[in-house]
């Protein structure tokens, strides 16, 4: 059975992402505009729990707008989005975002605090500081637990950032593009720590990316987004498993080959 | 909003890397320099008391030194020293509590900006003279020099405020947000780092003028223990080696509050790696 089907949405032309599994996030007929601007009409998507979903679509088709609507921080004015209600969701920008005068293990405890209370903070601190501890050792950067975010590089601070999110006790992550503005090797580096940590820590993910790339060494469904306003003109399943992904494999080139012609871009 | 910008950059600011850096090379001056200033600083004082030869017009080093000398034992130095310590000091809180209220909430509401910003822009552009001369017809000597200090004072920490409050990164805040931190602490742990830098520059350079124009008034409205008195009457007398050595305290006590302020500048946490090796 395959993992999506489409079929034609409300509006003429919208196409509708299925899924066939009861779990995971909903997304049904979501609208929203900013005065004359519709940034999507009629847009439905479903998420599977514990996948990493990606998004592919050109810059400014609305995807920032879509995981501000499932973060909360702008409202929907048609549709509706299930399973997300009471779960926590982590974040993951395109900059770090890190609180300059903190260390690193300070912008950690910064969203941790609450998820291990403040009334016995002796007791608290103990399995607060190995869970940084572990997550700072899979991003590679124990030994600067203590450094200040201007000490250090860019990837490093981006590194930071997704063992934040991580550390966030959390079952859903959004990432919005977070390895833009890097360059190739670094890039590659940092969805090395973001595999490691989802590999232990299998949240649904939602992730967005104008990458192709990026969204096929990631993404074990991959949604294609047109242009504004933006609805799905095409998806596919990334079955091949998340350590055997290689830009190089055959299969992975065929899903590349699906991609593009979805994209409408000759390769 | 040009009456906003206030003339004091914060030492320090996320942004401002060139400004903190630069700011925070004190320590790395060549000492030499600095002493060879000094001496070249104490010899054209030396050069131009000889050449004029008149202790009235140009007290010698020595001369001064032996007026300081003469003033720290006498009985009502230390009272007036005091005197006016306490008195600056006075307008000083009184413009950082102020300055730091009303700075706020012009930082955060865009209606109470348009309303301070004109106060000070008039604040800003009265003539110091002005403001001793009224504050004389107004109040008790003894309070003159504090409400001066307090008026000059309270615009450029007011100023700073507001900056740092709008210089506060949203994309922080965001990020606060959507973790869902709860609004206390990204009070602490945003707003208040974010604005501290400004209060300090705008507390650094409020606090240099305050000194100077809590003296000016003292010696116009001559309270009975005050540097800015013993300035007016050592004039009076034509001992000019005294008022030199009047000046020379005000310059150190304007110092030692400004080594002071460093000190606390240096105990920010995320600026001290900026002091190197």
């Amino acid at each position: 059975m395959p993992f999506f089907s489409l079929s034609i949405g409300g509006s003429p032309g919208a196409i509708v992402l299925m899924e066939h599994e009861g779990m995971g996030i909903e997304i049904r007929s979501l609208a929203k505009s900013y005065g004359d601007l519709v940034v999507f009409e009629e847009l439905s998507l479903d998420l599977e729990e514990g996948s990493v979903s990606a998004i592919l679509g050109p810059s400014g088709c609305g995807k920032s707008t879509l995981l501000n609507i499932l973060s909360g921080v702008v409202s929907a004015e048609v549709g509706t989005v299930s399973g997300l209600s009471g779960r926590r969701i982590s974040y993951l920008f395109q900059e770090p975002r890190l609180l300059p005068w903190r260390t690193v293990e300070g912008n950690l405890d910064f969203v941790l605090q609450d998820s291990y209370g403040k009334a016995n903070r002796e007791e608290a601190s103990v399995p607060k500081r190995e869970l940084t501890g572990r997550l700072l050792d899979l991003v590679g950067l124990t030994e600067f637990k203590g450094y200040y975010p201007d000490t250090l590089s860019g990837g490093m601070r981006q590194r930071v950032a997704i063992a934040r999110a991580f550390a966030f006790p959390a079952e859903v992550l959004l990432m919005d593009e977070p390895f833009q503005a890097l360059d190739l090797s670094l890039k590659v580096s940092l969805m090395g720590a973001f595999e490691s940590l989802w590999r232990q820590d299998r949240r649904t993910v939602l992730f967005v990316t104008h990458d192709v790339q990026e969204a096929l060494l990631l993404g074990d469904a991959i949604a294609v987004l047109s242009a504004r306003p933006a609805c799905i003109v095409g998806s596919l399943r990334n079955d091949i498993p998340h350590g055997e992904r290689s830009l190089r494999d055959g299969r992975l080139l065929d899903l590349e080959r699906e991609l593009y012609a979805l994209l409408g871009v000759a390769h | 909003m040009s009456s906003f910008t206030s003339p004091t950059e914060p030492r320090s600011g996320r942004r401002r890397s060139a400004a903190r850096v630069g700011g925070r090379t004190g320590r790395r001056k060549n000492p030499w320099v600095t002493l060879a200033a000094v001496v070249v600083m104490f010899l054209i004082w030396q050069l131009g008391s000889l050449a004029f030869g008149s202790p009235i017009i140009l007290p010698s080093p020595a001369e001064t030194a032996a007026g300081l000398v003469k003033l720290l034992v006498s009985i009502g130095f230390w009272q007036a020293v005091g005197a006016t310590l306490f008195r600056g000091l006075a307008g000083f809180l009184l413009s950082c509590l102020c300055g730091t209220l009303i700075g706020g909430l012009a930082g955060y509401s865009r209606t109470a900006r348009s309303f301070v910003s004109p106060f000070l822009t008039v604040i800003r552009s009265t003539p110091v003279m002005s403001v001793i001369l009224l504050a004389l017809i107004w109040f008790h000597t003894n309070e003159v020099p504090v409400f001066v200090g307090f008026l000059m004072g309270f615009p450029i920490i007011c100023g700073n405020i507001v900056e740092g409050v709008q210089a506060v990164d949203r994309t922080l805040l965001e990020m606060a947000r959507a973790y869902r931190v709860p609004p206390l602490r990204v009070v602490t742990g945003i707003h208040l780092p974010s604005v501290f830098p400004y209060f300090i520059a705008g507390v650094s350079t409020a606090l240099g003028i305050t000194w100077k124009v809590v003296v000016a008034a003292e010696v116009l409205s001559q309270p009975v223990h005050a540097i800015g008195t013993g300035l007016a009457l050592a004039k009076y007398r034509l001992d000019t080696a005294e008022v030199f050595a009047w000046t020379v305290v005000a310059i150190l006590l304007s110092g030692a509050s400004d080594a002071l302020l460093l000190l606390v500048d240096r105990r920010i946490p995320w600026r001290n790696r900026f002091d190197g090796a």
